[in-house]
């Protein structure tokens, strides 16, 4: 018998909210817009050319706090093109698109299965009327599960193939949100032949035994989700299962930081902006890229790059320059993080002024927390009648750190 | 190095001034008032800095006469010396330096030693009058710098906070409205503002659909009821429409009896009044024949008279032309004439025949002629080469010239012997003296057998002497005897001969010639009598064939006769055609006359009409009659139509009635069949629809307010369904909380930095008194005999307060002016004492600045100035001797001048 295929994807975030990204420009602003729902497409063009039995989705199809209509009609616009192919799609809600999330309630065809939110559910999988696989799955009830749902899975005896599709954590990874926790031993003691998981973006199988694997998500929605991004195409019999990688992204992240000591002049500065770019678009292949750039270091062009709208002028003219290129590059920020070229260590042994404030500020960062205070301080009325309360990327220490590069160098100019 | 000397070239109203030598320490230059001091205060300054033009405060110095400012400063350095000079131009001047390397460009010797200071500086700190040392304003610039060199550093630490400062304030400022991260904050309401209306959008689907549903339902029982409404307006309408066209047709029916009635009668009345000529119409068919061959006969008779006109003309050419043949012929001759091909070709033959004999007779007369014209050539010029020889008449020449190229030859060979003797002394000369020499040889050696060998050679020389004598004297009887033949008296030379005997040649080769020529003419004279005779007996032949045939002409040519012949046949060919003509014209007659029996028969014309009658006449009665059949024709058609439109309108009549009866009924059918009543009229059925109309309108108004329902409704999820401006709106918003993000990194950043600049600054104007201050309260307090111990000042501002012991600080207002100007000469030696930039030989000239000091003062400044000195060149003036005197007295190392 032919071995089971089926797409694994999950993550897709149907219309998301793109983080850390100032997309001023049209065409940039509409392909991130396009994106996800590109992805998705790709997805399922992937199940339709590969002939898979079935699609499975493990969580966040979309974000339901965006009330994205959008996102529900494509959802059932695809759901209705595997269902015209013949493949059924067997979904999960995860912390993104609990049950009890906001939900247009679009009409979906018979062949797609949503898991109920109360228990784990079983379904058959049948070719030519004989049945080949059993799909388990449970989904969110609400955005914040904290309980072990792995635990409700439980293959059933006469199951030829056993596939269970979940939303969770495991392992309890940091820098992920601790949703539906559990272990792998947890997992393996269900007994199912693959997990299809989702919640983790970073694609990869996180155990051999059982095969549990996250497929990461299908389009990186903020630039902490760098290289490819997309789904699996899974084939599974009795010997066990082998994945396939399909990127489905549309366009790459990517955050690179530049170093400018050896740098002497802005322009040797822009000459390594566009031999970065060059590198990224080799690396992305015909893939359009978000990037931002940090500029790092020491440098005698820290000064220059300090002129008020200069930074400013390189990042526009590069973007444009950028845009125009096929597959295009967004410079989303060119961050000056230069430092002058002073030696601190120097000026922290000297008796003048530069010296008295050199070993304050290095007091000050030698205590984070009451850097931290400073820091806080000043921003408090600020932050207090804003909108939004951001979340900064600068710390107490680093601030003080950029704090006493900034005093030395207006103070070591001419005046 | 230091300045040694300042000169005057043009300046102000100093010229060709100098003052110097100037020693390296403290000089002290004494003038009277207007002696030039505070000028020469100046000039050192605008040589070292450019001369200033236009718009300024300062003084120019512009010399009376209108010439460009000159000022001259020699600096020296161990015994070497530079001078430059400046003279006034654009940009301040140009300055050129006279050193040992010779001519340069001044300011590079210049910029180095001004390093650091600027114009400004140096008029405030390095060459100032009583005037500027009490100018509070500029000593801001002066604290600031002072600050900033106190601090180790290149700018005032507290302009670098007031810009931290400033930078903070454009990012957020407690209470303002428009600072960016304000903006940026608007800017994110405005974002979320629109963005919760789109969340709205999405929230209102699900209801929407909820009431569309319902809407949908409502709508379905509404069409249902508006198609059963409508079903039964159209059922009305359409039985209305049908019986209003059965009505309609009705009435048209019996309208249509009625007419036709009418019609029926008026084309039997019109039928009646019609006339027809049967009889006519009887012969219609001969008449139409006739007509049709009218225009053929029309164009037989005009060819006819064509026919007969081109008869005349031929018969009269062709009279003409045989009258042109000559007596004797006549029209008929040229056809009694065989002129068959055979007579041609002989004809050609013959002719031929005659043209070569005529040709080989022409030619053969020619070449004689050719070849007796050539020999006459040939015999004048022998007869001209005969004649310069005199070789006499024609018959003898040629054996003339015979002999005597003979004797001339004789002639040559005599003269040629007579030659070779008188040449031939050498050979007995040279034997002679080869016999001399073997004898003498012989004789001297005694050598017997050399002189029997000399007697050869002698005797060889002798025979040699001898011969030619004797063959010269018989040589000249044989020339004598000679000489007459060829007409000579003398022998002439070799030359002369071979001349003669030339021409004699050239004299018997045309005579040779001449020969030739005349035997080739007599040959050709021969050939053309013999071509002569030939042609005449070819040319007799030809005349009796002529005769034979009558074609003799008058110059019996070939051609003419020809000609003769091509002419008869042309005549031949014009009789013939004139007979066929004839034949045609008869043709033609029996024709026109065979027509005019037919229009006879016909009855276009009687026999009487037709005897006078030409053959137009004739033609026009046929055509005037068939005129008459067509009308005739006409009439009996009307006639003919108007009886069958009778007999038509009134089978249509009746026609007509009976289906107007139908008609009724089948609306009687109708009205039952609407079910509004029996025994209805068309006006019931009008009734019943406009009921069935008003129930239909009311039904569509509820049915056009369902689907306006509907359609907004659809509008409103379709407007969901496709909006992309959310997902617009969510990245704008991403990206307005970046900016705020990094907005807020900045404020965090430039705030820390304002904060750490303002804490140690605090601390360390707390802590450390900046060694200028420590340095201006130390010469302070010994310009002031130690009353004023204490000098301080926050230095980021200008505020100097100075205090005696036990006593609060006071700012420079409240001081005596005496006190005040000693401050601010303190402050000026304190900075000019840490100005470690500045180049040790720039000096510093002060011009009577000590006016208002009391003596003890006076000491005081005199020894802090001597002090100063030491370090750096100092050139002070004065126009009061006390002060000199004070100078003095201090110390005798000083330099003295005296200006004026």
């Amino acid at each position: 018998m032919r071995p089971v295929r089926f797409v694994h994807a999950a993550d897709l975030h149907l219309d998301a909210t793109f983080g850390g990204v100032d997309a001023a420009q049209g065409k940039v602003a509409d392909a991130l817009a396009r994106s996800t729902l590109e992805a998705f497409d790709r997805v399922v063009q992937l199940c339709i050319d590969r002939e898979a039995d079935f699609l499975v989705i493990a969580g966040d199809l979309h974000n339901s706090a965006n009330h994205s209509l959008r996102a529900e009609f494509a959802f059932q616009r695809a759901m209705r093109r595997l269902a015209d192919a013949g493949i059924g799609a067997f979904v999960v809600q995860g912390n993104h698109d609990p049950a009890d999330g906001w939900s247009a309630g679009l009409e979906l065809p018979e062949s797609v299965v949503v898991f109920p939110a109360d228990k784990v559910e079983r379904h058959e999988v049948l070719r030519d009327d004989e049945l080949i696989c059993a799909v388990y799955g449970w989904s969110f009830p609400t955005r914040h599960v904290t309980k072990n749902l792995s635990r409700g899975f439980s293959r059933g005896d006469g199951d030829p193939l056993a596939v269970a599709v979940l939303h969770t954590n495991v392992g309890q990874r940091e820098g992920w949100d601790n949703y539906a926790p559990c272990t792998v031993e947890d997992l393996r003691a269900a007994g199912m032949d693959y997990w299809a998981l989702g919640h983790i973006h970073e694609a990869g199988r996180i155990s051999e035994e059982p095969p549990a694997v996250y497929s990461g998500s299908t389009q990186g929605l903020n630039p902490t989700e760098q290289g490819p991004r997309g789904c699996f195409v899974v084939t599974l019999d009795s010997d066990g299962a082998v994945e396939e990688f399909f990127e489905t992204a549309s366009i790459r992240w990517r955050v690179l930081e530049i170093e400018t000591s050896d740098l002497t002049s802005l322009d040797e500065l822009r000459g390594a902006l566009e031999e970065a770019c060059a590198d990224t678009r080799k690396d992305s292949g015909d893939r359009s890229t978000v990037v931002k750039i940090t500029l790092v270091g020491r440098s005698s062009i820290h000064e220059d790059l300090t002129r008020a709208g200069l930074v400013e002028e390189l990042l526009e003219d590069l973007r444009q320059e950028q845009l125009d290129i096929e597959p295009w590059i967004w410079l989303d920020v060119l961050r000056n993080r230069t430092r002058p070229a002073l030696d601190l260590d120097e000026i922290l042994d000297e008796e003048g002024l530069r010296g008295d404030l050199a070993r304050l500020a290095r007091d000050l960062a030698q205590d984070p927390r009451e850097a931290d205070r400073v820091v806080e301080e000043i921003l408090a009325p600020v932050v207090f009648p804003l909108a939004v309360r951001p979340e900064l990327a600068i710390s107490g220490e680093e601030a003080v750190a950029r704090a006493l590069d900034l005093c030395l160098d207006l103070l070591s100019r001419e005046g | 190095m230091f300045l040694r000397e300042i000169g005057a070239v043009r300046y102000g109203g100093l010229k060709k001034v100098t003052l110097g030598p100037l020693g390296a320490g403290l000089n002290v230059v004494f003038g009277r008032n207007e002696a030039g001091k505070s000028t020469l205060t100046s000039l050192v300054r605008h040589v070292l800095f450019g001369f200033p033009r236009g718009r300024t405060s300062e003084r120019l110095y512009q010399p009376g006469s209108g010439d460009h400012r000159v000022g001259r400063l020699v600096f020296s350095d161990k015994g070497t010396e530079w001078t430059v000079e400046r003279t006034e131009g654009v940009r301040g001047g140009e300055a050129v330096v006279h050193g040992p390397q010779g001519v340069e460009p001044g300011e590079e010797f210049l910029d180095p030693l001004k390093s650091g200071v600027s114009s400004g500086v140096y008029r405030t700190v390095f060459g100032f009058s009583l005037e500027e040392l009490s100018d509070m304003s500029s000593l801001a610039d002066i604290q600031s710098r002072l600050y900033a060199t106190t601090a180790g550093l290149a700018v005032n630490p507290h302009d670098v906070l007031e810009r931290l400062r400033s930078s903070a304030d454009e990012l957020w400022a407690p209470r303002a409205r428009t600072r960016k991260i304000h903006a940026l904050n608007n800017e994110l309401r405005s974002v979320r503002d629109a963005k919760r209306e789109l969340l709205e959008l999405a929230d209102q689907y699900r209801s929407d659909r909820e009431r569309r549903s319902v809407v949908a339902r409502e709508l379905e029982d509404a069409e249902r009821a508006l198609a059963a409404s409508r079903s039964e307006e159209e059922r009305l309408a359409a039985l209305l429409a049908e019986g209003r066209k059965l009505e309609d047709r009705m009435r048209a029916d019996e309208e249509a009896a009625e007419e036709h009635r009418l019609e029926s009668e008026r084309a039997k009345r019109k039928a009646a009044g019609l006339e027809v000529d049967d009889g006519l119409l009887a012969r219609a068919e001969a008449i139409e024949r006739l007509a049709a061959r009218c225009e053929l006969f029309r164009a037989d008779v005009e060819q006819l008279r064509r026919d007969e006109e081109r008869f005349k003309e031929a018969d009269a050419d062709l009279r003409r032309r045989v009258a042109d043949m000559g007596e004797g012929w006549t029209v008929d001759t040229p056809t009694a004439f065989s002129l068959d091909l055979d007579l041609e070709n002989r004809l050609y033959e013959e002719g031929e025949c005659i043209r070569d004999a005529r040709r080989e007779r022409d030619d053969s007369v020619r070449r004689a002629a050719e070849a007796r014209a050539e020999h006459e050539e040939a015999l004048r010029a022998a007869r001209e080469s005969a004649a310069e020889m005199e070789l006499g008449d024609d018959g003898m020449i040629p054996e003339v010239i015979g002999v005597r190229l003979q004797t001339v030859d004789r002639l040559l060979a005599l003269g040629s012997v007579a030659r070779s003797h008188e040449a031939s002394l050498i050979p007995p000369v040279a034997a002679s003296v080869i016999a001399a020499i073997l004898v003498l040889t012989g004789f001297i050696l005694s050598d017997r057998l050399l002189m029997v060998a000399g007697v050869l050679p002698a005797l060889l020389a002798i025979g040699l002497f001898l011969r030619p004598i004797m063959l010269r004297r018989r040589t000249p009887s044989e020339i004598s005897s000679l000489l007459p033949v060829i007409g000579l008296k003398e022998m002439p030379s070799a030359a002369k001969l071979l001349e003669i005997r030339n021409r004699l040649d050239v004299c018997r080769k045309l005579w040779a010639e001449e020969g030739q020529l005349r035997r080739v003419a007599t040959a050709r004279e021969e050939g053309a009598r013999k071509g002569t005779e030939a042609f005449d007996q070819a040319w007799r032949k030809w005349l009796t064939w002529l005769d034979q045939h009558g074609l003799r002409t008058p110059s019996n040519h070939p051609e003419s006769v020809r000609r003769v012949l091509r002419l008869l046949r042309d005549l031949r060919s014009r009789t013939e055609g004139r007979r066929e003509l004839e034949k045609q014209i008869g043709r033609r007659r029996v024709l026109a006359r065979e027509f005019v029996d037919d229009a006879v028969a016909i009855g276009a014309i009687t026999e009487n009409e037709a005897k006078d009658a030409s053959f137009e006449e004739v033609a026009h009665a046929v055509r005037s009659m068939l005129s008459r059949l067509v009308g005739m024709r006409k009439v009996a058609d009307e006639r003919r139509d108007a009886e069958a439109t009778a007999i038509a309108a009134e089978e249509r009549a009746s026609t007509e009635i009976r289906r107007a009866s139908e008609t009724s009924k089948a609306l009687d059918r109708l009205l039952a069949k609407s079910g509004v009543g029996e025994g209805a009229a068309l006006a019931d059925l009008e009734g019943a629809l406009a009921v069935a109309r008003l129930e239909a309108r009311e039904v569509e108004a509820e049915r056009s307010e369902l689907l306006e329902r509907r359609g907004t409704l659809d509008g409103r999820m379709q407007r969901g369904a496709e909006e992309s401006a959310s997902t617009r709106l969510r990245l704008q918003e991403t990206g307005v909380v970046q900016k705020i993000s990094e907005s807020l990194e900045s404020y965090a950043v430039v705030s820390v930095a304002g904060r750490l600049l303002e804490e140690t600054l605090e601390a360390y104007e707390a802590e450390r008194q900046p060694s200028v201050i420590q340095s201006a309260q130390d010469i302070f307090s010994r310009l002031t005999g130690e009353r004023y111990t204490r000098l301080a000042t926050p230095l980021g501002r200008f505020e100097p307060l100075v205090s005696a012991a036990g006593s609060s600080g006071k700012p420079p207002e409240r001081l005596s002016r005496a006190t005040a100007e000693q401050l601010f000469l303190a402050l000026r030696l304190s900075y000019l004492d840490n100005l470690a930039g500045a180049h040790p030989a720039l000096p510093v000239l002060m011009d009577d600045i000590l006016v208002n000091f009391d003596d003890d003062r006076r000491r005081a400044a005199v020894e802090v100035i001597f002090d100063f000195s030491k370090g750096r060149q100092v050139v002070f003036f004065t126009c009061h001797p006390a002060t000199a005197e004070a100078f003095t007295e201090a110390s005798e190392k000083l330099t003295m001048l005296e200006l004026g």
